[in-house]
């Protein structure tokens, strides 16, 4: 919705998930607002908060959380050129392509791969310089940023219980026409609390052949080190495979593998899925994870998500 | 067989001869007295932004139903409507303004008329007057 200088627009997810062993719940996971405005060169302004992790239901009445208002991001751009951009303030992180979009209804899987957030700082709140490339696609477009303190107005733990500081990085894409990209990524930063360093690298993909698209990514991390000596190294990757049956019904495959730094315990997990999108704008999605290793973050389990683009 | 070859090559060619080509106008301050077709690729895929004198593009769409969004997306990007309405909700969700919409030919001429720096695309049938034609997609 056009109100003035301002686009107004949002999405929100509703998802019954019923993992092994654990209660089912019925979430609204996300409900997002964001707000886009276009003045003039120097005065962008973008802001998207969303209310998160709001219980309507849970097995057993154990947890009924009205959910949780989280800023999740808030800048201004100034527009340098056509092809160059100051960026001022809370922005998403370009690790990956996940990370940068990962609103319900513009990513394949009701789970969200580890690889895409669990290590690293998902948010950084100060400067950043985007670059687009020329048309050509050759050259690719970067992004550089600089956290140098806190995250600005932090989201609460029961969100995300990691936070970070002093965070930098930067990222390259290549993008192939409209719907093919490639990406490399670099971050490196302090986690709050164990006041640990982490340098990571990242690279991701995306390519569509007729009906399937293909997705994956990939990261790497080196932490110093733990106080009780355990494990420094933390890589991801997944692949998702997403075909396209009919213009409407998709089926979906994915295989990651996690290992997190400081344990042993990895997750090794497998996703089966349909989703249906009957308009651009919705998608509802079912599927099955199968968790082959010890991870908690990623149980096995059935999930069913609707989400709408508004 | 030659029968069924000559049904064939008489089918495409109805199919061809059904279709109306589009033209591609835009406001009557945009500078540019023609596009090429890769210059209207990056007006839609928001790459460029401003005409040769700074005014804002500012591209229009027809409504994802449309028979003329479905023309554009697979004679412009050879992409389904679906495809490229995926790629302009990442981009909104990147803090990008996607193309605007209208709902009717009339509605993109009047838009394109009265806002500075608007390109859309119409039926070429369609009545236009008071914008200038950049290109002919056919």
């Amino acid at each position: 919705m056009q109100v003035g200088d301002f686009l107004l627009s949002g999405y929100g997810n509703l998802v019954a998930e019923a993992p092994n062993g654990q209660p089912a719940r019925l979430v609204v996971d996300d409900l997002s607002l964001y707000v886009n405005g276009s003045i003039n060169r120097w005065l962008n302004p973008f802001l998207e908060a969303e209310i998160s992790g709001a219980n309507l239901l849970h097995e057993g009445g154990a947890d009924n959380s009205a959910g949780r208002l989280v800023l999740e991001r808030f800048y201004d751009d100034v527009h340098l050129s056509e092809t160059n951009t100051l960026r001022l303030g809370k922005i998403l992180s370009p690790v990956g392509d996940w990370n940068l979009i990962h609103a319900a209804p513009l990513v394949p899987t009701i789970t969200r791969p580890l690889t895409t957030y669990r290590g690293f700082a998902e948010y950084a709140s100060g400067l950043s310089w985007l670059h687009e490339s020329d048309y050509s696609g050759v050259s690719p477009d970067w992004q550089i940023y600089w956290q140098p303190d806190k995250e600005l107005v932090q989201r609460p733990d029961s969100v995300s219980p990691r936070h970070h500081r002093d965070v930098f990085g930067a990222h390259l894409n290549w993008s192939f026409g409209m719907l093919d990209n490639a990406g490399l990524s670099y971050q490196q930063g302090e986690q709050l609390v164990t006041g640990q360093r982490y340098t990571l690298g990242g690279l991701n993909a995306r390519k569509v052949v007729g009906r399937l698209t293909l997705q994956g990514e990939a990261t790497t991390a080196y932490w110093s080190a733990e106080p009780a000596g355990g494990r420094s190294h933390e890589w991801g990757a997944f692949l998702v495979a997403d075909y396209r049956f009919t213009p409407y019904w998709h089926g979906i495959v994915e295989r990651e593998v996690y290992q997190p730094h400081g344990t042993d315990a990895q997750s090794r997990s497998n996703l089966l899925g349909v989703a249906y999108k009957p308009n651009p704008a919705v998608v509802w999605k079912l599927e099955y994870v199968h968790q082959q290793d010890r991870s908690r973050e990623v149980p096995s389990g059935w999930s069913a998500s609707c989400a709408v683009l508004f | 067989m030659r029968s069924l070859f000559l049904l064939v090559c008489c089918l495409g060619l109805a199919r061809f001869a059904l279709a109306d080509g589009l033209l591609v106008i835009a406001n009557g301050k945009v500078p540019e007295a023609q596009i090429s077709l890769e210059e209207l690729m990056n007006i839609y895929r928001i790459r460029k932004v401003t005409w040769s004198n700074a005014l804002a593009i500012v591209p229009v769409n027809r409504e994802a139903s449309s028979r003329e969004r479905q023309q554009f997306s697979e004679m412009v990007f050879d992409r389904s409507t679906m495809e490229l309405a995926d790629y302009w909700n990442r981009l909104r969700f990147q803090g990008k303004i996607p193309p605007v919409v209208q709902n009717s030919d009339q509605s993109v001429v009047g838009f394109v008329r009265n806002i500075p720096g608007a390109i859309g695309y119409i039926n070429d049938t369609s009545e236009h007057a008071g914008v200038k034609v950049l290109l002919r997609l056919e």
